[in-house]
């Protein structure tokens, strides 16, 4: 007897892995920044996860256990590329020269706590990418791989690191971006909106130093 | 970086050691990941501090950003399909056309039927640009695959973390209001003073035909935030209970299913934190009510606002 279509349990673990892969695709393609190198990386994971080469002991986590292999296959195809740029891929991947983003100890300040909370509401999807985009790339794997709803334990699992790396890796990028989405556009006057101002973080004397 | 002039490297205020661990805590009782005791701790140090509240909402904002702003890509059908294909057991898919060396379309045979012997699983192709289709899939097969195929992967697909809700940033903004001790953008005198008031601070005029009653007084109003957007708040009072109404543009927002008829429309109750939260769109515009009021009060409250019209 054939199950229907939106059955679950009858069809097995190779169903419920690859229910996972619109989220994959997500990370791989915010990752990679191309949709070909996306898919490719997609089609790897399940080839290693279910073409017969791996098993998958029932109970453990098939979601953090997917994305460490979509991560290595992607870090794979990085180490690829760098070692024969002429192989293809996005010119951004190159490394840097520059140190990303979350390593810059002197950014600049943080606006006052109201313009900051008024900026970050207006953030438009174009300069969140970019400051995404602006993060290493670990940084920018931790913060994606929380936004999916993996708890710190199974990021940990994914990245291959000790939990309190997250917790810092996660907590400098999220600073980072903060930082980056301040100064993207210059902020409203303050005559806009509430007449009710938080106390904010650091009351500097007439604001934030880095006005544009 | 550029230096402000006269200083020298820009240096981070200190921050307080019980400040510090507080912020550490932000993320995880965003998450809803703290262990026992800490929520009460936290909340209690964000009573106290205006400094992390701020940092609070900040870092709020920044998820909000994180999970509304950044736009999800989505697989392409071709993708999905190919991945059932070579993937879900034999069983799960519509009956293929026997193996051929040679596919054609018109050769494919479409329909139910069991399935004798299944397709040997495609081998294992090392990482190309192209990915080929299995031999036996034949364009129709390919459209019910998919159609059975994304239909099956978005039942299964569950959120593993819930969108920020509409609920959720009304009692937000009404404990802002609560934790705040700065009065009221506009006190009230009653609606013939408040509506003028938000001329010119929001970007929709927010419809004031209820202005309170003797049951619900109007106390005065504010500007707030829902997610991205201004929104007007409203404050409204029940014996010694505050309650805030919040009215936005609707447009771009994921309203949750109504349970609750509020005349002609229908609302969606939720509690968020030990508030109660009503929320319900009508037309163009959202509206969201949020206090610790008892929720058969507290819904009479958005029945009077619904019906008052605009």
């Amino acid at each position: 007897m054939r199950p229907s279509a939106g059955a679950t349990l009858a069809l097995g673990p190779a169903s419920e892995a690859l229910s996972h892969a619109p989220s994959l695709y997500n990370l791989a393609r915010r990752l990679s920044a191309s949709d070909s190198d996306a898919e490719d990386l997609v089609q790897e994971t399940y080839a290693r996860a279910l073409g017969g080469a791996a098993t998958f002991a029932p109970g453990t986590n098939l979601r953090a256990w997917l994305f460490r292999i979509l991560r290595n296959a992607w870090v794979d195809l990085l180490r690829r590329r760098r070692r024969d740029p002429a192989g293809g891929g996005q010119p951004g991947l190159e490394p840097n020269s520059e140190p990303p983003a979350e390593e810059q100890a002197q950014g600049p300040e943080l606006l006052r706590g109201d313009l900051e909370l008024d900026r970050l509401r207006r953030v438009v999807s174009a300069e969140i990418e970019a400051a995404l985009g602006q993060l290493g790339e670990e940084a920018r794997t931790v913060v994606l791989l929380d936004l999916e709803g993996l708890t710190e334990v199974e990021v940990a699992e994914v990245m291959g690191c000790a939990v309190g790396t997250v917790k810092s890796r996660l907590s400098r990028a999220r600073a980072a971006l903060r930082r980056l989405l301040q100064h993207y556009a210059p902020p409203e006057a303050t005559g806009r909106g509430g007449t009710r101002r938080a106390e904010g973080a650091g009351e500097a004397e007439g604001g934030a130093g880095g006005t544009r | 970086m550029t230096e402000r002039p006269g200083a020298g490297p820009a240096t981070r205020p200190e921050v307080p050691p019980e400040c510090g661990r507080a912020r550490s805590l932000l993320l995880d009782a965003e998450r809803g990941r703290l262990p026992a005791a800490e929520p009460a701790w936290l909340e209690e140090h964000l009573a106290g501090c205006a400094g992390c509240r701020a940092e609070a909402e900040a870092e709020r904002a920044l998820s909000a950003a994180l999970a509304t702003r950044l736009p999800r890509h989505r697989p392409s059908p071709e993708l999905l399909t190919d991945l059932a294909a070579r993937y879900l057991p034999a069983a799960a898919q519509p009956a293929p056309a026997p193996r051929s060396t040679s596919p054609s379309p018109a050769t494919d045979v479409a329909g139910p039927g069991a399935v004798d012997s299944p397709p040997a699983p495609a081998p294992l192709r090392p990482v190309a640009r192209r990915w080929p289709r299995p031999a036996w899939l034949g364009p129709a097969m390919a459209a019910a695959l998919v159609l059975a195929t994304v239909g099956y992967y978005e039942g299964l697909v569950l959120p593993r973390r819930t969108s920020p809700s509409i609920a959720a940033e009304a009692v937000h903004d009404h404990l802002r209001l609560l934790a705040s001790s700065h009065p009221l953008g506009v006190e009230s005198g009653g609606p013939h003073q408040v509506k003028p008031w938000f001329q010119g601070r929001l970007d929709f005029a927010p419809p004031l035909a209820f202005g309170g009653d003797d049951d619900y007084p109007l106390v005065g109003g504010d500007v707030a935030y829902v997610f991205d957007r201004k929104a007007a708040q409203l404050v409204f009072r029940r014996r010694l209970h505050t309650i805030s109404l919040l009215v936005f543009v609707a447009e771009g927002l994921r309203f949750p299913p109504a349970e609750v008829p509020l005349g002609r429309l229908a609302a969606h109750l939720e509690e968020v934190r030990g508030f109660s939260s009503v929320v319900w769109r009508d037309g163009e515009l959202g509206f969201a009510l949020a206090s610790d009021l008892n929720r058969a009060e507290l819904l009479e409250l958005a029945r009077r606002v619904a019906s008052a019209g605009r």
